[in-house]
């Protein structure tokens, strides 16, 4: 940067400022010369008169007042000119000083400037290194879950030869079987909930949006949740005329099987789970329902997150931390919001929780373009 | 009960399998790869063929495009868990069902013998309905028209199903309803008008002039009959 390109008057050449010097003496002198030859001339050459004193007073008169004002103004000039000229020097020298440090700066903010850009790449370099670390960490959870899954299936498989036969073993056996196969559906739960998470993680999630009647789909994730064995008591209500949503049907049954599956973990079996539907500011609003011992509200965002269990795992229920988590991800994904809700209950032992889950409402048919059917 | 060839390199799993399948009253043999298994196949000529998919040197799909180059042998594939794309891609190259692991030995038996039977009643593996350039695949859940797959959700496929099923008939939204969700819902008839409303978005060339979902004023939806 540079101050060159700024408004400056220029400072007179040094050539005619020398001239201006000499003018200041040489003018003067001429014209005294030149008014003593014509008073010289006036007066004695043509008037005929002696050098007299009325001679030398008119000769004082015009021969040196007026080369004097011309002397002394031009005088008045050159020193102007002179202290312009200082000035202009003492701008100058400003003016080099100024771009010196502008330059200086320059350099300096330079510098600066690629010690940024450095530290943006680092930075860059290190989020690069973070998404590939966890993409790895992605890539290798799903690589030992797609390992685990062969194995499992062989021992799941072996339990349910064993458990065909139950009569041949021994009474003592029976029930560490029993235990085993539990175990081993847990094993499944979880590993399946993890591939199924790192579909999500990587992108690989595929939505099939289309209306969902809402109460048969609730009705249906209740039922193959909880069968006839768990013993588990569950209700739907659904608000009349609720139109449908505008959703993935399977997945949308995974979010509430998640939930369900969520509340009968911590919520005593003898209470009934309940899930309600209804219409909420243009949205489909499903909650639900149960009477467990509440999540604290400095939890309610957390829980959301992938492994993330309340209280520390020797008090808690044999879950996973992916329930929710999942929950979170697939309603996201399909436009809709989630959150919990605790305490609901005016009851110390049973506080409950409510978790809602929102989703868009099936888009109405435009009217006029479609046609009116009758239900008769 | 059914002659059957298990194709996997787990050898354990193919031992209990094959344990478990042979009490089930099955017949079962057992083959570590593609190349061993397709031998198998052409020596013992089973009634199905459960095919692993992640096997190294043939694998599931080049074993299976081999198998169908010769023979109509409905195959049950044993999948990973969340490849829609992949299980899509070995209904196309003419898989009969699929299950993912880890699976349950009983559901696995349980779809053998669903498979078997369709097969040995005379019936094609699959139902496959007809309307104009639409083909509905009922087992495999696929639709394509004009030979171009369409994507429904399992709802709109059972609309259009239970409709093509009735071609020609036309079927009031109760009868629809009751058919898709039970009968417990026959009042619930609202959600028809919105289905058929998307159903035709994605199905039809022109879904202002419908030529699969008809409506009858005031009485109901018909597939139009096949001439």
């Amino acid at each position: 940067m540079s101050l060159s390109s700024t408004n400056r008057t220029q400072p007179p050449p040094p050539s005619a400022a020398r001239l201006l010097r000499m003018l200041r003496w040489a003018l003067p002198i001429a014209l005294f010369v030149i008014a003593v030859v014509i008073e010289w001339g006036e007066h004695v050459r043509i008037e005929g008169e002696s050098v007299s004193p009325s001679f030398f007073v008119e000769t004082a008169l015009f021969g040196l007042i007026g080369p004097t004002v011309i002397f002394l103004t031009l005088s008045w000039v050159v020193r102007l000119l002179d202290a312009y000229a200082r000035t202009s020097d003492e701008l100058a020298e400003v003016n080099r000083d100024l771009e010196a440090k502008i330059s200086q700066r320059t350099q300096h903010l330079e510098v600066a400037t690629a010690q940024l850009a450095s530290a943006n790449d680092d930075l860059a370099g290190a989020n690069e290194e973070l998404r590939q670390l966890d993409h790895l960490k992605s890539e290798f959870v799903s690589l030992v879950s797609h390992q685990l899954r062969a194995p499992l299936t062989n021992i799941r498989g072996a339990l349910e030869i064993i458990a065909d036969a139950p009569e041949g073993l021994p009474p003592a056996s029976r029930r560490p079987l029993e235990i085993l196969a539990l175990e081993t559906d847990h094993l499944s739960g979880l590993i399946t909930k993890i591939l199924d998470v790192s579909r999500i993680e990587a992108g690989r999630l595929s939505l099939s949006l289309g209306p969902v009647a809402v109460e048969p789909l609730l009705v249906r994730a209740c039922g193959s949740t909880f069968g006839p064995a768990r013993g588990r008591a569950w209700q739907v209500q659904t608000a009349p005329g609720l139109p449908p949503a505008w959703a993935d049907e399977m997945l949308l049954e995974e979010v509430v099987r998640n939930l369900l599956e969520n509340a009968a973990l911590y919520a005593p079996s003898e209470q009934p789970l309940a899930v309600i539907a209804t219409l909420n500011d243009g949205h489909i609003r499903v909650a639900v329902e149960d009477h467990g011992p509440g999540i604290p509200s400095d939890e309610h965002e957390l829980i959301f997150g992938s492994f993330h269990r309340i209280g520390d795992s020797d008090t808690t229920a044999s879950g996973y931390g992916l329930g929710l988590y999942l929950a979170e991800k697939l309603v996201s994904a399909m436009d809709g919001t989630i959150h919990v809700e605790s305490p609901i209950w005016p009851d110390q032992d049973g506080p409950g929780s409510r978790f809602v889950f929102t989703l868009p409402v099936t888009p109405d048919e435009p009217r006029g373009l479609d046609d009116e059917s009758d239900d008769t | 009960m059914a002659r059957l060839l298990v194709i996997d390199d787990d050898r354990s799993l193919v031992e209990l399998l094959s344990d478990y399948l042979s009490r089930a009253g099955h017949e079962v043999t057992g083959a570590p790869d593609g190349q061993r298994g397709l031998a198998a196949a052409a020596e013992t000529r089973p009634e199905l063929v459960i095919l692993d998919v992640t096997m190294p040197g043939l694998d599931g799909w080049q074993t299976l495009a081999r198998l169908r180059a010769s023979d109509t042998v409905p195959v049950i594939m044993l999948t990973a868990r969340g490849d829609e794309a992949e299980i899509l891609r070995g209904f196309a190259a003419g898989a009969d069902d699929y299950v993912t692991k880890p699976f349950s030995f009983a559901q696995l038996s349980a779809r053998i013998t669903a498979v078997v039977e369709r097969t040995s009643s005379g019936r094609h593996p699959s139902e496959i309905l007809h309307g104009a350039d639409l083909e509905v695949d009922t087992i495999r859940h696929r639709v394509l028209r004009a030979g171009q797959p369409v994507e429904l959700t399992p709802t709109e496929f059972a609309i259009l199903v239970t409709l093509m099923r009735q071609a020609g008939r036309v079927l009031s939204a109760r009868q629809i309803v009751t058919e898709v969700w039970g009968s417990e819902y026959m009042e619930e008839t609202g959600y028809i008008r919105r289905y058929v409303w998307h159903l035709r978005q994605k199905l039809e060339v022109d879904p202002r002039q419908p030529r699969y979902v008809l409506n009858e004023r005031g009485i109901g939806y018909l597939f139009p009959a096949v001439d």
